[in-house]
């Protein structure tokens, strides 16, 4: 038997036969088992028929039983049946439950999708190894649900001059868990209930770890609050922090505030102390105190500090993380230095010299440290640059962003009101706040 | 090395500085705020989000043309009804709102995750039809309020519809909403001139306890366009969309909750001022409304002359927020059903289902709006019957998803609002049962009414 495409809706409540041929239930749903690039199925769900009296009862069936299955119906090799409920294990997926009609990410777009149907390929001599093979996101998943696929797929054909479904391979496809439920954290549900018996599920998201965090990000914006906060703990501690420090500060409070106390101890841990103070500033004052508790004094007390900074300023945009060295150093062992150091990248543009209260004395950027005599030492270089533009903490995200275009700057150094250097803002963070923000139909920034 | 080699440890050192003004946090100023009454003001309209928006958005055209027919035909009759309606809204707002909250979710999504496509398809068109017929309604009183001005409705549909799409398409939504809000203190004329025409409140009081039926296909669609213009389908949809945008979780829930109660106490205030502004100039005199300058004469106590002027103020502002509500929040509604990409910000090629259907609203309602000779005020009335009729529909979802604890967990729905909300959509079905009845007993020469 060559290979069939199937589609779930084809197959969902149709009949299952015994092998004499006689009914004993529906097809409820299918079970796979995420494994592979095309996960297999490995059993379906049956709702017993006559279940009248004592409710619908789902019964899980194994693949090994199923003899034939075609869209007419699903024929059983064998009348033992075993009427034990069903309980989804890890890593099982119900495409019904789990997938039919909800929203998942279709990776290679960079898009949520929602699931009009799901395609299956029935392979092997019996046609009885069959996998799941993509979601079906066009008009025709739609159409064939409603029992008019065939005129939809002739008029699609006919307005556009080619055939219109729309499947993706499943390989580019990640699904979303199903958080949990307020209140049913112990995962205790009402009895006789197929969603919340098989609540909540945890999958390994590992598809999108090959995604930029800000894909990510961007991904994970427009999930709800729940789906958010499910997708964000199963990623890998990194890829979480990163992906949270490229949302929306009030989204990302949103998160933390959701999120296991550790987990979110672990998240801030990781995100700058400029991004922590920016999440923290949006948090209630209990949530935030007890997150900074959570972080090693000295972290917890620099993001304290910038917290103090009002708003859209200087000092609550600036980082305060750069490279400070005294001017006697020279070029070459300040090269030396660097690369001992070994900062980030948007940190090892610009290597600032500060006098002996903290003050501003001097810059020097990597270009002139690599084009200078190596024997020459940076005050020298600093002096030839002539005086470092500076802004005050107070200084507003305007004069910051004018700033750094004016002079055509990859960072600006933050002075207090003492002239002591406190902080740099980058231009990446400038142009972050310059840009104007994405808006949904309400209005909201940041969707 | 001398100097620290990163800043970092010099920073911390000097952290216990308060360097410049007031230090953010979100909830810090507390204290503060409790000494200060205009900052407790402020604190109070901070909350008021969606229950007074789309409260003030329920009181659009359609709205102040039904309640305005319900008093000059029906005087205070009506009233009874009107009470327990708020109750009804109440209840439906705050479940939407719960919904939202705790689900992330708008109705449209949540409708299609729970009963699949078919079902869905059942409901959105339901809501189609419903939000288009409101559509036309916002457009036939922008129509309506320009002729009391002496503008011709060929130029103030047309320029309506431009302002509509601009306002939403360049601009956003949020920083409309103001403005009509602002210009809604329009509505404070409808309790004034209630009073001024001496309304007899002991009187008014007893009906509004008291309640009475007719069994006659005009009080029938009164009756129904009533509670299809206070409970709308759209606004069951919009509150929970609006919440969701507003990043209410279950944590923020509890203000949500007071906001959405206390709009819609406010929104049936307004509609009970106006069914007795009307019912104590315009019914006494049996006038029965047929157009915008008799409806207007509801305000003539307080505005004399000008009452014409105050109340064109009025419905065109009405319409104008609704109108540019309705046409955004269908095509999102829809393409969040069917998954189709949707915002203003997407392109037409990115997001081509959503520019076409949101264009088919605003066009549509303007297009209707335009045919010659078409009686605005009967359009007004006759969209709010339609939504009254097809509300069952969109209720019965809502009820369904709110109550169900696989979705909601813990905030499922207790037993009082269930059965308030079901006895809503139970009588609504009842009521458009009774109408179809009463409607077409005469053609087979039943009763003969």
């Amino acid at each position: 038997m060559a290979t069939q495409v199937l589609y779930l809706s084809q197959v969902l409540e149709r009949r299952v036969l015994d092998p004499r041929g006689d009914p004993v239930g529906h097809l409820g749903d299918l079970v796979v088992r995420l494994e592979g690039q095309y996960p297999p199925v490995i059993g379906l769900t049956l709702r017993l028929a006559g279940g009248r009296g004592i409710g619908p009862l789902s019964a899980f069936t194994p693949w090994d039983l199923v003899g034939t299955i075609s869209p007419n119906a699903v024929v059983l090799s064998s009348a033992r049946l075993n009427l034990e409920r069903f309980r989804r294990r890890q890593n099982e997926l119900l495409l019904r439950t789990d997938l039919l009609d909800q929203q998942v990410i279709d990776v290679s777009g960079r898009k949520l999708v929602r699931v009009n149907d799901v395609q299956l390929v029935a392979l092997g001599p019996m046609g009885l190894n069959v996998r799941l093979a993509g979601v079906d996101v066009g008009l025709l998943g739609l159409a064939r649900r409603l029992g008019i696929e065939r005129p939809i797929a002739w008029l699609g054909r006919r307005l556009t001059g080619r055939d219109i479904d729309r499947v993706i391979p499943w390989q580019d496809i990640e699904p979303i868990d199903l958080a949990e439920l307020p209140g049913d954290e112990a995962g205790a549900g009402p009895p006789g209930s197929d969603r919340t018996a098989t609540r909540p599920i945890r999958l390994a998201h590992s598809k999108l770890a090959a995604l930029h965090a800000s894909e990510v990000a961007e991904l994970v914006a427009m999930l709800s609050a729940p789906e958010r906060t499910a997708v964000l703990e199963s990623l890998e501690a990194g890829l979480a922090a990163e992906t949270i420090g490229e949302l929306e500060p009030e989204m990302r409070a949103d998160v933390l505030e959701d999120l296991p106390r550790e987990s979110a101890i672990e998240i801030l841990a990781e995100l700058p102390p400029d991004e922590a103070a920016d999440t923290l500033a949006e948090v209630p004052q209990d949530v935030a105190d007890e997150l900074l508790q959570g972080l090693e004094p000295a972290e917890a007390e620099e993001v304290r500090t910038l917290m103090a900074y009002p708003e859209d300023t200087a000092g609550a945009m600036m980082s305060t993380s750069f490279v400070a060295l005294p001017s006697s150093l020279t070029a070459e062992d300040t090269i030396t230095e660097l690369r001992r150091l070994a900062p980030p990248a948007d940190e090892i543009y610009y290597v600032y010299l500060v006098g002996e209260n903290g003050e501003v004395d001097g810059v020097v950027s990597l270009r002139d440290l690599i084009v200078a005599d190596p024997k020459q030492r940076i005050g020298e270089v600093a002096r030839a640059r002539g005086p470092v533009v500076t802004v005050p903490a107070t200084a507003s995200k305007d004069e910051v962003v004018e700033a750094i275009d004016k002079y055509n700057l990859l960072a600006i150094p933050v002075v207090d009101d003492e002239s002591r250097l406190v902080g740099v803002v980058t231009v990446d963070d400038a142009l972050a706040e310059a840009l104007p923000p994405r808006r949904h139909w309400l209005g909201r920034i940041g969707r | 090395m001398s100097q620290p080699e990163r800043y970092d440890e010099a920073i911390a050192e000097r952290s216990t500085e308060q360097p410049f003004g007031q230090p953010r946090g979100r909830r810090l100023g507390v204290p503060a705020w409790l000494l200060d009454w205009r900052a407790r003001v402020l604190a109070f309209l901070a909350i008021l989000g969606p229950g007074i928006i789309t409260a003030n958005a329920d009181n659009d055209a359609g709205g102040i043309s039904t309640y305005s027919v319900a008093g000059a035909s029906y005087g205070y009759s009506l009233l009874w009804m009107l009470a327990l309606t708020t109750f009804s809204l109440a209840v439906t707002q705050e479940m939407g709102a719960r919904t939202g909250a705790v689900t992330g979710k708008g109705l449209a999504a949540l409708i299609r995750e729970r009963y699949g496509v078919r079902w869905t398809l059942f409901a959105m068109v339901c809501t189609l039809v419903a939000n288009l017929a409101t559509t036309v309604a916002e457009f036939a009183g922008i129509a309506a309020a320009g002729e009391l001005f002496g503008v011709p409705r060929w130029l103030s549909v047309p320029l309506a519809a431009a302002l509509v799409w601009l306002l939403v398409v360049r601009w956003s939504f949020r920083s409309v909403e103001k403005v009509f809000l602002i210009l809604s203190v329009v509505y404070v004329s409808y309790p004034l001139s209630a009073i001024a025409a001496g309304a007899p409140w002991g009187e008014v009081l007893r009906q509004t306890v008291t309640p009475t039926f007719q069994i006659n296909s005009g009080y029938l669609l009164v009756f129904i366009a009533t509670v299809g213009t206070t409970i709308t389908p759209w606004g069951q949809y919009f509150i929970q969309a609006y919440v969701v945008d507003k990043g209410v979780g279950p944590r923020e829930y509890p203000a949500t909750r007071v906001d959405v109660l206390f709009g819609a106490l406010v929104t049936n205030v307004v509609s009970f001022a106006i069914i007795v502004a009307t019912g104590s100039t315009l019914f006494p005199q049996g006038i029965t409304i047929e157009s915008a300058d008799q409806a207007a004469l509801a305000l003539e106590p307080i505005a004399g002359p000008l009452a014409g002027h105050l109340f064109a103020l009025g419905l065109a502002n009405a319409s104008l927020l609704a109108a540019s509500i309705l046409p955004l929040a269908t095509s999102y509604t829809v393409c969040e059903a069917f998954g189709w990409e949707a915002g203003v910000d997407r392109s037409w090629r990115e997001a081509p289902a959503f520019h076409s259907l949101y264009a088919f609203a605003v066009v549509f309602g303007a297009v209707v709006a335009l045919i010659p000779g078409l009686p605005l005020f009967r359009v007004m009335l006759l969209s709010q019957v339609i939504n009254g009729i097809l509300l069952p529909v969109v209720l019965v979802f809502a009820i369904q998803i709110a109550r169900d604890r696989s979705v909601m967990g813990r905030f499922a729905s207790g037993p009082v609002g269930k059965v308030i909300a079901w006895t809503t959509a139970g009588a609504l079905i009842a009521l458009s049962a009774l109408l179809v009845l009463v409607s077409l007993a005469p053609i087979f020469g039943i009763g003969g009414g």
